[in-house]
């Protein structure tokens, strides 16, 4: 139980990345006051969690009644996260801009359940069984919460090019995950 | 006839054909016209939609063997398509660029090609290889039935999941039409 815990956080850590979130966040709350940051990590984080838990639980079923191999689906995430990692990477306007969402959502899906998240939790449901993948989200998703909590924090420790650096860096991962994602997928048949 | 063949197809078309999307749009055009006004214009945009659907999956296989292009090669592209609009529904890029349009021309393009687009085209060819003509065409009317009655209540739709929850409703409904588009690739080159 324990061992498939830790098997399950370290998975879900990959694709929600606390870190990654944060920068999100810092780019996405820019100009706002401190309650109405507070207010956009809470909901998003609610939101986040709640639809990667109902992907755990109906994602894999309803796939296989569709006729969509869970490969497939890895594949698919996998394409979608590239293209977010080159945007990260390359420094183009991060997903806020470019979009009609607003913030909450934006951040709570694509960006905190997105793709990744949501393929890793159908694939984790099937591998370690519901409970374990349930415990394992909510984990992750008050890790990213914290983190986004003490983002100004952060934020100032780092200063303003340190968090460019940041981000550039970790859509680099990203962009590996993706790849990873895609290679595996074509893998299973 | 196979009434779990009927149901996947009509479900896959309804993502396909993916309604939330096209609420926003309807309401907006539909904003100031009286309510007996709207439940016209959806009903002319289900009507619509349904028989371009219709049509173009009767025609659709014959029209292809003439100019000789395989299955095979079909359900590529028609994957290859699905997976570009997939990708811009994830990403939140608007569908329709709006520009001020008079309503009955605008109520035809909610029909064509939001809600009908390409990849509702060739899913539901592609589906008909796969189930059966009849039990596609019946998946049809299902699915459009569906997008009908969210057309109708788009008032009501859109103040009980909120622009929040059809926002997520999109982006999710985006990521399963991008499953379905590689799996369709997939099937197409068989790996």
């Amino acid at each position: 139980m324990l061992e498939s815990l830790v098997f399950s956080l370290a998975a879900l850590f990959s694709v929600l990345n606390p870190l990654n979130i944060t920068a999100y966040f810092l780019s996405l709350s820019e100009g706002l006051t401190d309650e109405r940051k507070k207010n956009l990590a809470v909901r998003a984080s609610i939101l986040a969690a709640l639809i990667a838990s109902f992907a755990a639980l109906v994602g894999g079923p309803f796939l296989e009644f569709m006729g969509v191999r869970i490969s497939s689906f890895r594949i698919a995430g996998g394409i979608i996260l590239l293209i977010f990692g080159i945007q990260t990477c390359t420094g183009r306007p991060s997903a806020g801009k470019n979009g009609s969402g607003n913030a909450t959502v934006l951040l709570a899906s694509p960006l905190m359940a997105g793709p990744g998240t949501i393929s890793m939790s159908i694939l984790l449901a099937s591998q370690v069984g519901i409970y374990t993948t349930l415990a394992a989200i909510a984990i992750v998703v008050l890790l990213a919460l914290t983190f986004m909590l003490s983002a100004t924090r952060i934020k100032r420790v780092v200063g303003e090019d340190g968090m460019r650096v940041i981000l550039r860096v970790l859509g680099l991962v990203v962009v590996a995950v993706a790849i990873q994602f895609i290679i595996v997928g074509f893998g299973t048949p | 006839m196979d009434a779990t063949h009927i149901l996947k197809a009509a479900i896959a078309l309804f993502i396909i054909m993916d309604p939330f999307s096209s609420l926003p749009v309807f309401l907006a055009l539909t904003r100031n016209i009286p309510n007996r006004a709207k439940a016209f214009a959806a009903n002319r945009a289900a009507l619509v939609a349904g028989i371009t659907l219709l049509t173009f999956t009767l025609v659709g296989p014959t029209f292809l063997s003439i100019i000789g292009v395989t299955m095979q090669s079909f359900t590529i592209a028609g994957g290859v398509l699905l997976l570009l609009m997939a990708i811009s529904i994830v990403m939140g890029l608007d569908r329709v660029q709006g520009g001020e349009q008079k309503m009955d021309v605008a109520v035809v393009l909610i029909a064509v090609p939001l809600i009908t687009g390409p990849g509702a085209m060739t899913t539901a060819i592609i589906l008909a290889t796969k189930y059966g003509t009849d039990n596609v065409l019946l998946a049809i009317l299902l699915s459009t039935l569906g997008t009908w009655l969210i057309l109708r209540a788009a008032d009501m739709v859109y103040k009980v999941i909120g622009k929040s929850g059809n926002e997520v409703l999109s982006r999710i409904s985006g990521l399963l039409l991008a499953a379905i588009a590689v799996e369709f690739i997939r099937t197409g080159l068989s790996i």
